[in-house]
């Protein structure tokens, strides 16, 4: 244990609090905790727990109303409580002796300067280097971040680079002035999976060799199990349990640790609520060769195209009646275009899908017409990602549920109300909140709200898009046991569209693994996610961080190349 | 359940906000809008003057009184100095003592501190038709003895009472502006919805209408227009074409803003919600989409009422709007335009100005205000 070793900065008491129109929100409550070199602090919690509030205190970042309502931040002898938000003290310190990294690459760098000049320009602030002197460590940070052809690369501009690539600038941006303390807010969360265990890698071997103190700031307990020496959980303002990764892990005292790492855990196996799916059952959705191709630089007096870009490529499977099936690959793979396809918001270019629900004639989508497609939407449902741009906010819950029972003329007056109380009980919310708007509820609670205008017209396919993406991890279950629980009882089936292993592992019985917009892989959820096949599914899923620091899994995984397919 | 309640609870906004729809969350950012508020209140009360004109004005606008050419404007006071000190309650305005210069043919006004005009509220007056209906003779203030006659801001050239004019001026040049507005509101709502709704083809022709009617220089195009009047016409028709000619441009940006809502609202998660629930394209721009653009179109519309009261002002000036014997804030600015009367007569100028301005940044900072409690989700 590196515990002797004296802390760089240590914290003590910190309150935050912010100044509101309802009165004093207390965001961070006499937190105390101390950083030391060659160690990183894992800072976990779930969204408004206070973790990324904390950490822009230690820069001074707290933006108003927001204040430091008390507590000291020992920097050496210096109290950066005391700097205030501006002037040259605290803007020395900046970059110099503390620095961050932030979760999104592409909104934390300047898109009109390149790269190059945005390091230079922090190391000829701070070191005073001259400009060809700038320069050259420059290409250094480039080359210690492992960003191929630093030379060339410096004088690009950010958009010519991948999300990864973006997160190593920052990295080598934060680096530049030799910083003893790094803070990490969320740095792969905007990340692949795969790009992500890079990232994670690379922070941390800096990390290791500069002895730098870290403070990781994340919500997923796989990433702080893989990184951190020592965990602080946040909850509420307050640090709730502190201590050696190990001791927190599998021997938390207080019960909101306990319960969300038996949360985390609970998405590392299989759902107890999966029913299975019928045994020879017929397929009630059959998707044949189906691909989208967009047109790229066609203009707009109707020039021919320059290039085409095949979105969705060749795509086929089969939902049998009552199953879950997954699809799960990293952004860009083509996945909700997928999806979009089969609800046909997004015109298939070629390909068939057929609907044929048990007891009436199969419908061949990509040729009904209006009223035909509305018949279909009645019994293929879609859940969307966004639990706040999904619900209109300006209709009340009860309009919303109720929205697709008034147009289909089934129901209305007081029929309706009667239904929209049943769907709301459906979902676990309470029927007499039907008369408020969206704003007055949160994430999860919204998500179920979304579900209930799903599930309004009895349909006979769900196909959610990254329902629990927007969520927390404790919610996360809960909102995929609703689904499972709500199959079990309506018969539903389900395409669940996600990039998260842990969902579909959990969630699903059957898994397609999509990528560059085709499937790779398709099979049994369980075969695929312990023994997959192809060495592209065997790299995401070795990417994965496991929520269990006596068993890295990131640091053993594969990697997949082009050439190794 | 319960875990839902306890992680996410702090969230949440206060209680009495879950059932407030989207025009009560409004009118809560509004009021936090101080100068929006008090823009408001102004405003209401420049749309009072314009409505109860006859009554509140103590004459007539037409109303010409030789002996009384640039008269000034008269003070006013509520108290009176008895001899001995002590106060009484007596509205008076300071009166003056007129002599000719037979040489100069100009009236010069001195203030006689000892005569003075007992003032009255609702006081018998002038007769006159209040919106052309009823006959009335009952005037908010006035002297009290009749024959006696009271300039509280002035008199012009022709001895008409500077006050008067403007409140009746106040109906014309806010009506004119109201009006201008729902002839470009149309067509912006119209031109602009369809351009982003349907896009395309569509799109692209109206929007290459808008640059091309944009691309007008203004001034010279009202002239043009505003001499295509036949000079027989009344002011009645004078006033509606001039309306229809300032609209006429006024709709571009309107339609373009309108346009720009339907375009970032038709790639929302919840309008693909409403198709995938049915719904038909109607009910998705009635029902989903255009409740989302009700506020803004008021703050829009807020706002394009002062350039319409700028524009109606500027033609008048320049002779080419209104005329007289409509009075409204420009035509009564037209008075001020030679030096003669601003050096001494400096009221012509001043009262009419002030109005512009007062009802003009009234509009400005209920619009900002408006703009800002528009949206109520945005964050």
């Amino acid at each position: 244990m590196a515990t002797d070793l004296a802390p760089i900065i240590s914290v003590r008491d910190l309150n935050v609090e912010f100044r509101l129109r309802q009165g004093i929100v207390h965001a961070v409550k006499n937190v105390s905790f101390e950083l030391r070199p060659g160690r990183t602090l894992g800072l976990v919690g779930e969204s408004g727990s206070g973790k990324s509030v904390t950490a822009r205190a230690l820069m001074q970042l707290v933006d108003p109303p927001g204040y430091i309502a008390s507590g000291a931040m020992m920097l050496g002898d210096t109290d950066i409580a005391k700097l205030g938000r501006r002037g040259p003290a605290i803007r020395a310190l900046r970059g110099a002796d503390i620095s961050m990294i932030f979760q999104e690459p592409m909104s934390s760098l300047s898109p009109v300067h390149t790269i190059g000049s945005q390091i230079i320009e922090a190391l000829r602030l701070h070191l005073k280097l001259g400009h060809a002197d700038a320069r050259k460590r420059a290409i250094e940070l480039l080359q210690q971040v492992e960003i191929a052809d630093a030379q060339r690369n410096i004088d690009r501009y950010t958009f010519e680079f991948s999300g990864g690539m973006r997160q190593r600038v920052m990295i080598a941006m934060a680096l530049a002035c030799n910083p003893r303390v790094l803070i990490a807010d969320e740095p792969t969360t905007a990340l692949d999976v795969t790009t992500q265990a890079e990232v994670l890698d690379l922070i941390r071997r800096i990390q290791r060799e500069r002895g730098m103190a870290m403070l990781l700031i994340t919500h997923d307990m796989g990433v702080v199990a893989e990184v951190a020496d020592d965990i602080a959980v946040m909850y509420r303002g307050e640090i709730v349990e502190a201590g050696p990764v190990d001791q927190v892990f599998h021997q938390a005292s207080h019960h909101y640790t306990q319960r969300l790492l038996s949360s985390v855990l609970k998405l590392e196996g299989t759902a107890e609520l999966k029913a299975g799916p019928v045994a020879g059952a017929a397929p009630i959705l059959s998707v044949k060769g189906l691909g989208k191709t967009y047109l790229v630089g066609a203009g707009a007096f109707g020039g021919r195209a320059k290039s085409s870009f095949r979105a969705v490529n060749d795509v086929s499977f089969q939902l049998g009646a009552g199953e879950s099936l997954g699809i799960v690959g990293e952004s860009g793979s083509g996945k909700t275009t997928l999806g979009r396809l089969i609800m046909r918001s997004v015109e298939p270019t070629d390909g068939e899908v057929v609907f044929s629900p048990d007891g009436a004639p199969a419908m061949d989508v990509r040729s009904l017409d209006r009223a035909g497609l509305r018949r279909y939407y009645e019994q293929v449902r879609f859940v969307f990602q966004d639990p706040f741009s999904s619900l209109n906010p300006r209709m009340s819950v009860r309009e919303i549920v109720g929205e697709p029972l008034h147009v289909s003329g089934s129901l209305n007056g007081r029929a309706l109300t009667t239904r929209v109380r049943e769907l709301l009980d459906l979902v676990g919310l309470d029927p007499d909140v039907m008369g408020r708007y969206p704003h007055a509820f949160s994430g999860g609670q919204r998500q179920r709200i979304g579900i209930a205008r799903a599930l309004a017209l009895e349909p006979k396919i769900l196909i959610a898009d990254e329902p629990t993406s927007a969520l927390d991890v404790s919610i996360r279950s809960q909102i995929l046991d609703l689904l499972l629980d709500l199959q079990r009882r309506l018969g539903l089936s389900y395409i669940m569209i996600s990039h998260d292993i842990g969902v579909i592992r959990y969630f699903c019985d059957r898994v397609a693994v999509m990528r560059q917009g085709k499937i790779v892989e398709i099979g049994d959820a369980k075969t695929v996610c312990t023994a997959p096949s192809h060495p592209y599914t065997k790299a995401l899923i070795s990417a994965v961080p496991y929520p269990d620091p006596r068993t890295p899994r990131m640091s053993r995984r594969e990697k997949y190349f082009e050439n190794s397919a | 359940m319960e875990q839902v309640t306890l992680t996410e609870a702090t969230l949440l906004p206060a209680a009495g906000m879950a059932d407030a729809g989207q025009w009560k969350l409004m009118v809560w950012r509004f009021r936090r809008h101080r100068l929006a508020v008090v823009s408001l209140g102004i405003v209401v009360l420049l749309y009072l003057v314009a409505i109860f004109a006859e009554f509140l004005a103590p004459y007539g606008p037409d109303l010409t009184r030789p002996q009384y050419t640039y008269a000034p404007p008269q003070g006013i006071s509520f108290v009176d100095h008895a001899a001995d000190g002590a106060l009484s309650w007596n509205p008076h305005a300071a009166g003056y003592d007129i002599t000719v210069d037979q040489e100069a043919m100009r009236r010069t006004f001195t203030p006689n501190p000892d005569k003075i005009m007992p003032l009255g509220f609702f006081v018998r007056g002038e007769p006159y038709k209040l919106w052309g209906l009823f006959s009335a003779d009952l005037h908010l203030i006035g002297p009290t003895k009749s024959g006696e006659v009271v300039y509280l801001l002035g008199s012009d050239r022709l001895g008409r009472d500077v006050l008067s004019r403007l409140i009746y001026g106040t109906r014309i040049s806010m009506s004119i502006g109201l009006v201008g507005v729902v002839i470009s509101l149309a067509l912006g709502l119209f031109l602009g919805g369809i351009s982003g709704f349907y896009g395309g083809i569509i799109d692209s022709l109206i929007q290459r209408l808008i640059e091309v009617v944009s691309a007008m220089p203004t001034i010279p195009l009202w002239m043009g227009l505003a001499a295509a009047i036949p000079l027989t016409w009344g002011p009645i028709e004078v006033y509606f074409t001039v309306t229809a000619i300032v609209s006429l441009l006024g709709w571009t940006s309107l339609a373009r803003e309108v346009r720009g809502r339907f375009f970032s609202l038709r790639g929302e998660d919840f309008v693909t919600a409403a198709r995938f629930d049915g719904v038909g394209e109607m009910r998705i721009i009635f029902r989903h989409m255009l409740p989302s653009m009700t506020s803004h179109v008021l703050a829009m519309v807020t706002l394009a009422v002062p350039a319409m009261i700028i524009a109606e002002t500027s033609l008048s000036f320049l002779g080419i709007g209104l005329k007289p014997p409509v009075v409204s804030w420009g035509v009564l600015l037209q008075d001020a335009q030679n030096l003669r009367a601003i050096s001494s007569a400096p009221w012509l100028l001043l009262w009419p100005a002030l109005a512009v301005m007062v009802a003009v940044l009234s509009f400005n900072f209920l619009g900002d205000g408006l703009r800002d409690a528009a949206d109520p989700y945005g964050d």
